[in-house]
């Protein structure tokens, strides 16, 4: 069962004022910026969750953002790292995410209780050998 | 002029610092750094910019909060603001006069070079939103903020860059002596 994390209000008013303030400068800012700014907010949104101690996934989220915070500046040195990066990211957090779904340790779920799809069910997830 | 000139040396070591300690600015040092600034080359002598010294804490944050260029977390800020009402009476027309930011490049170089010289690290900030910007400030409609200018007292910084990969730029590759020649 994934833990329950209390974020403060304030912590969300920060993370509204960046993500708000990233919207608006990437009117005119070029192309590439605007992924620089969702990366660099989802290291934001994990020092939050570490923070407010996320408990057995702590060493996850704390993995996380010490990539994203070594590797984001590559936009300004190496581009094609940059994106190399950025294309292999989603594919670490669907590995932290798959469990949660495919992990009969998520207690209570039942079909109808999916926040994604109320006919979504692990099982019916093809398997691949 | 030689390479070992204290110019040259400070023009070619100055780095964009991400990485400062907690330890705030004497304002001694503040002061030299608005001096620069004050001696930068305006266009026409027109100086229609103003300046900004933010050294509270709080008032950091928050223009941080609204300044996704801002990576680093410094403990002063120089925010170049173009006053509108005094471009208004020089005649500058903002929209079409590129002068204006020409003037505030060389305004902000000035600081960043003195700052240096004073073994401050500084870092440059263009991406911050200009109405979350002005509204932290509490700025007068007449004045615009421009650029904001990070500084602290820089910490190591260790670039992880990946093997083979270099940022190396000479002056070959952007001088061309006597006339442009197209590459090949």
């Amino acid at each position: 069962m994934s833990n329950q994390i209390a974020m403060a209000e304030f912590e969300a008013l920060k993370l509204l004022a960046y993500l708000t303030a990233s919207a608006d400068i990437s009117l005119f800012e070029p192309d590439l910026y605007g992924p620089f700014r969702l990366i660099d907010a989802a290291s934001q949104l994990a020092e939050c969750v570490l923070a407010n101690d996320p408990g057995e996934r702590r060493d996850f989220w704390q993995a996380i953002k010490a990539e994203i915070d070594q590797k984001k500046i590559w936009l300004m040195h190496d581009r094609p790292g940059f994106r190399e990066f950025l294309a292999a990211m989603p594919g670490k957090v669907a590995k932290e995410l798959a469990k949660e779904y495919l992990n009969e340790r998520m207690e209570g779920w039942r079909v109808g209780q999916n926040p994604i799809s109320p006919t979504f069910h692990p099982s019916s997830l093809p398997r691949f050998k | 002029m030689s390479a070992k000139d204290p110019v040259f040396q400070a023009i070619k070591t100055r780095r964009a610092s991400r990485l400062f300690t907690q330890e705030a600015i004497a304002r001694e040092h503040l002061i030299p750094m608005m001096e620069s600034a004050r001696w930068a080359p305006s266009a026409g002598n027109r100086r229609i910019h103003k300046f900004i010294v933010i050294e509270d804490q709080r008032t950091i944050q928050l223009v941080r909060s609204f300044s996704p260029g801002m990576l680093s977390h410094p403990t002063a800020l120089i925010v170049i603001c173009t006053d509108k009402d005094k471009a208004a009476l020089e005649g500058v027309r903002l929209a079409a006069d590129m002068s204006t930011w020409v003037d505030v490049g060389a305004a902000a170089q000035n600081i960043m070079l003195t700052a240096h010289e004073l073994g401050l690290g500084t870092c440059p900030t263009t991406s911050f939103s200009h109405s979350g910007v002005s509204q932290a400030l509490n700025l007068p409609s007449h004045l615009e903020p421009e650029y904001i200018v990070q500084i602290g007292y820089p910490l190591p910084e260790t670039r992880v860059m990946r093997p083979g990969v270099s940022t190396k730029l000479t002056v070959d590759d952007i001088t061309y002596w006597g006339a442009f020649e197209q590459e090949n």
